[in-house]
């Protein structure tokens, strides 16, 4: 037993110490939160000048309308303007002709321009004509204070949503707050069984191809061995998951902190309580335990197997063709969370990890949980079994990779 | 007594079998040669000795008594593919395999500072091993192997990778470990170092122990009845019903006979029928090499 804590230990240290490892993990949320920062700054970034659209109104009636903008320019047509080619001109972006009333003739509207327009000054043109216009036949029905009447008309329906409990506790919940939440969780878990259980295989192939399993193994059963690294480097994805919890809910616990205002506060932290984050948490803790293992076993077998990253192949591609239909049903399972397709893939071990934590935001029957977690865990002990076997051939077997044949053959050993 | 014992060990993989009832005797306190062509069943026999693999039948006997779990911590195993993290640090690394031997943090540590001292290689504690020479990895290799001062060490061929002044250094350390009272077990292809260093032997052929015994007795069983003689004159007389002449050497103002004896005379009475005819300078009885008996035994085996 020692042994295992003495491997743990370097498992964890060696990977956990490591600069890159701190930083990313500090700097993740940061990075995240400011690329997503970053695309929506960048879009709402205007080109560098306005465009400049000739307008040419015979009627005379509607240029007045048309006001200029930070992206767009309307500046007049020189009298007797009528063919919009004799315009050389490369800074003007699009002509605008306006041949007739256009109440009476709404077609009556062309935009010509050398390249395709952007779709934002087709829709500020129509917008600013289309009101202008019904206002205008508005006010020829001569009805006071028509457009007051009508604004007034119009309602908007504010719906809560609440869900109760068995001892009839009511809670405002947010739907969208919920698939939220589910998302990132499932998100974070499949990207945490991914990264850790390739980091599972980097770590057994180091040893097999370096030779110093061969000494390691003089010395302690390949099992521990095995297991020392799947421990220890689970350890690293839950300390990580711990620090990241720490800075997203950081303002939530400490929120009096950064929000002076009462009501602020409230409005931010209010859906956090409709999901209970601490349940939450806590099973993303056992699932993230039972997901990584049945995968990282899997893993650690296939490090063994083979003596080359290209070798890899073969045997990662359905393992990750099962791990990527899990993160799928996920994602559509937030669309219906108690739909078939969720209750099944939350409940058959190699999808349940990664699919229950979209649920569980919902709310799931505690059986549904129970049993997810029991079938969970049992398919890992199986899992680590097996593992464990191929582990202990493969390690000390170099040189040609193995067939699938063979790997049955090492089962039964 | 001997210190390690096997007993008729069976080793059966998937397609071959890797080890046929094969026994060695390991005297206490002496430099045992395990030798034999590659595949040909050492390296599983060394891994029965480590606990890596277990026989399918047979025993093996550590100081006179089955081997146990914990007699691991008193072997100490040096492989022939060299294996240690490239993107640990030296020091960190030779004390996490001590503390798999068995030894406290604390141990370990004060133990390795004392071997990197000897070796010259202290400064590089801190230092990646990625950084190191190949000489220097095989160093610390070494120091790893020896530091929990197992009574048992298994050297894979220990010599490979290292430079001649090196290899002197290493040969010396062995004989140390040696005189410390330490029982070894010498693995490898070079027939010299055999010669040199070596005690006993095993040789294995095809997962059988074809030969075994101490050096110089298998040497000198497999005399082949074949003299080198020095004369003064250009001839050798001798009857051919004495020996047969297989090689003639001119030097300086002698020649070299390389010959074969006949089968059913005495060295003296040999010696003395020549001297009746020749004026002999020298007289020597070819003693086959390990290289000589290596090849022999492999092909008769053949």
């Amino acid at each position: 037993m020692s042994k295992i804590g003495i491997i743990i230990g370097r498992e964890y240290l060696t990977r956990a110490k490591k600069k890159s490892f701190i930083l990313l993990t500090v700097l993740m949320p940061f990075l995240f939160v400011g690329l997503i920062m970053g695309i929506y700054f960048l879009a709402s970034l205007n080109t560098d000048k306005a465009k400049v659209i000739v307008v040419a109104d015979e009627t005379g009636m509607y240029f007045p309308v048309l006001e200029s903008t930070d992206q767009f320019q309307f500046i007049e047509a020189k009298e007797g303007f009528k063919d919009f080619r004799e315009n050389s001109d490369e800074s003007v972006y699009a002509t605008l002709f306006i041949t007739a009333d256009l109440l009476e003739h709404p077609d009556a509207v062309t935009l010509y321009s050398r390249k395709q327009v952007v779709s934002s000054l087709e829709t500020a043109i129509t917008s600013t004509l289309n009101e202008y216009l019904s206002d205008k036949k508005l006010a020829s029905y001569n009805i006071p204070d028509l457009k007051n009447i009508i604004a007034e008309s119009k309602v908007t329906v504010k719906m809560k949503s609440i869900k109760w409990d068995d001892s009839g506790k009511e809670t405002q919940t947010s739907a969208d707050f919920a698939s939220a939440i589910g998302m990132i969780f499932t998100f974070l878990i499949y990207m945490f069984i991914f990264v850790y259980g390739a980091m599972v295989m980097q770590g057994v192939m180091e040893e097999k191809t370096n030779r110093i399993v061969e000494v390691i193994v003089s010395s302690v059963q390949p099992f521990d061995l095995m297991m020392g690294k799947l421990i220890g480097i689970g350890l690293v994805g839950l300390t990580q998951f711990g620090i990241w919890m720490l800075v997203l809910l950081g303002p939530v616990l400490f929120g009096s902190l950064f929000f002076a205002d009462a009501a602020m506060l409230q409005e931010f932290t209010a859906p956090f309580a409709s999901v209970n984050m601490a349940e939450i948490c806590i099973y993303f803790i056992l699932f993230f335990i039972g997901g990584y293992m049945m995968y990282a076993s899997i893993f650690a077998a296939i490090g063994a197997m083979v003596d080359s990253q290209e070798d890899t192949q073969q045997f990662m591609m359905p393992v990750t063709i099962i791990i990527l239909f899990a993160f799928y049903a996920g994602f559509f399972s937030a669309k219906n969370p108690d739909g078939p397709l969720a209750f099944w893939t939350s409940v058959v071990p190699l999808t349940s990890p990664i699919v229950m934590m979209v649920r569980l935001p919902f709310g799931v029957p505690w059986w549904e949980i129970l049993l997810s977690i029991a079938l969970l865990f049992v398919t890992v002990l199986l899992f680590v079994k097996l593992a464990a076997k191929i582990y202990r051939t493969g390690i000390l077997m170099y040189g040609k990779k193995p067939t699938y044949a063979e790997i049955i053959k090492w089962l039964k050993y | 007594m001997f210190f390690l014992e096997t007993k008729a060990l069976v080793k059966q993989y998937a397609n071959h079998l890797a080890l046929d009832k094969a026994s060695i005797q390991v005297p206490e306190q002496k430099i045992f040669g395990l030798l034999g062509p590659n595949g040909a069943g050492k390296t599983t026999l060394i891994r029965i000795i480590n606990r890596i693999t277990a026989p399918d039948s047979g025993e093996v006997l550590f100081r006179n008594r089955p081997l146990a779990p914990e007699d691991i911590y008193d072997i100490g195993y040096l492989p022939e593919e060299r294996g240690l993290y490239k993107k640990m640090k030296v020091g960190e690394q030779a004390v996490y395999l001590a503390r798999l031997k068995g030894l406290s943090a604390a141990e370990a540590k004060e133990r390795l500072k004392i071997w990197f001292k000897r070796f010259e290689i202290l400064s590089w504690w801190d230092k990646k091993l990625e950084e190191l020479s190949k000489g220097m990895q095989q160093k610390v290799q070494f120091i790893v192997t020896v530091v929990h001062n197992p009574g048992l060490l298994i050297f894979d061929e220990p010599f490979s990778g290292f430079d001649p002044l090196n290899t002197e250094l290493m040969k010396n350390e062995i004989m140390e470990l040696k005189n410390q009272g330490k029982t070894i077990i010498f693995s490898t292809h070079n027939m010299a170092s055999v010669e040199e260093i070596c005690d006993e032997i095993a040789l294995i052929d095809r997962s059988k122990v074809v030969l075994s015994g101490n050096v110089a007795e298998i040497r000198d069983s497999n005399k082949k009845n074949i003299f080198k003689i020095r004369t003064a004159d250009e001839n050798l007389l001798a009857d051919t019903s004495v020996c047969e002449i297989l090689d003639k050497e001119q030097a300086c103002h002698n020649c070299i006979f390389r010959v074969k004896k006949a089968q059913d005379i005495s060295n003296s009475e040999f010696l003395s029928r020549l001297l009746q005819q020749n004026e002999i300078i020298s007289f020597e009885e070819e003693i086959p090499s390990m290289n000589d008996v290596f090849i022999q035994t492999v092909t008769k085996n053949n």
